[in-house]
C-alpha cells in the first residue's frame, strides 16, 4: 500500500484507521512493525521565539508527484510492505500535526533507518515552504534559516 | 507575449505573488529569472523553478500563458 499526498488542515489524518490497514495480517502476513513519525508545529523555536502560527504553502503538483516519488522509490530500496506519507498545507497552531509518516514492513532493522532517510528526503525534495508566525515578527523559513518577513508594504507591485 | 510569474515564500516579497508580465517570445526560465531576481539572491535563498507546476530546468523557453513560479530552498516537515 502507497499513500502520499497533500492534507488541507481541515483534512482529517485519520491516523487510527490507516495504521489498522497498515497491520493488517491479511494483506500483509509477515508484517513485524511499523515506524511512525508525526511531526507537529512547534510553540518555541531553537532561538527562544514563541511561535503562534506556522503557515504552510506548496506548490501543490509538484509536492504530491514529489512524495509519491520518495514513496515508491523507499518502498523498493527498504523492502517495505507499505508507506504513508500525508503533509498538512495551511495555517496550523503549536502541537498540531504536520507531517505523518508510517513505514511498515518485516524488521525495526529495515523501518527505522526507512523512516529516518524518508522524513529527511521530504524536508529536502518536496516543494512545501513555511512562513513562522511569531511574537516577534513573521519568518520565512528557507531550509535551515529565518528570514524575517517584510510587513506593510505591497510587496505584489514589487519589481514592476 | 504575456506569462504569469509567481513568487513563492520570500521570493513573493521580490517578486510578488502573482502577476502577468510581458516578456520577449521564446525568452527561457533562467534569463526571466535573472531579470526579476537580484543576483546573489538564488545563493542566499536557493532556486527553484516550476512551470505549469512541474520542475523545469533553466533553459526551457516560456510560452504565452505559462505559469512560471520561483522557490527558494523547500522547508517541508
Amino acid at each position: 500500500m502507497i499513500i502520499a499526498k497533500i492534507a488541507e488542515k481541515e483534512e482529517d489524518m485519520n491516523v487510527e484507521a490507516i495504521l489498522k490497514e497498515m497491520r493488517s495480517t491479511r494483506d500483509f502476513p509477515d508484517i513485524g512493525g511499523i515506524a511512525v513519525f508525526l511531526g507537529v508545529v512547534k510553540g518555541e523555536v531553537e532561538d527562544g521565539g514563541k511561535v503562534n502560527q506556522l503557515e504552510y504553502d506548496c506548490i501543490r503538483a509538484a509536492a504530491e508527484d514529489a512524495l509519491r516519488k520518495i514513496a515508491e522509490e523507499q518502498k523498493e530500496k527498504w523492502n517495505l510492505r507499505s508507506i504513508v506519507l500525508i503533509h498538512r498545507i495551511g495555517i496550523l497552531n503549536p502541537g498540531e500535526p504536520t507531517l505523518f509518516v508510517a513505514v511498515a514492513g518485516r524488521s525495526r532493522k529495515e523501518l527505522f533507518p526507512a523512516l529516518e532517510e524518508t522524513v529527511e528526503r521530504i524536508k529536502r525534495e518536496v516543494p512545501i515552504f513555511k512562513l513562522e508566525k511569531r511574537d516577534d515578527g513573521e519568518y520565512w523559513i528557507i531550509g535551515e534559516k529565518r528570514v524575517r518577513r517584510l510587513l506593510g508594504d505591497d510587496r505584489d507591485n514589487r519589481g514592476e | 507575449m504575456k506569462v504569469i510569474i509567481s513568487g513563492i515564500s520570500i521570493y513573493s516579497e521580490i517578486i510578488g505573488k502573482k502577476k502577468e508580465v510581458d516578456v520577449n517570445e521564446g525568452v527561457t526560465v533562467g534569463e526571466l529569472i535573472s531579470l526579476l531576481l537580484p543576483k546573489d539572491a538564488p545563493s542566499i535563498y536557493g532556486l527553484a523553478a516550476f512551470v505549469n507546476g512541474s520542475p523545469s530546468s533553466m533553459d526551457r523557453r516560456l510560452k504565452e500563458g505559462d505559469l512560471l513560479e520561483i522557490a527558494p530552498n523547500f522547508s517541508g516537515g
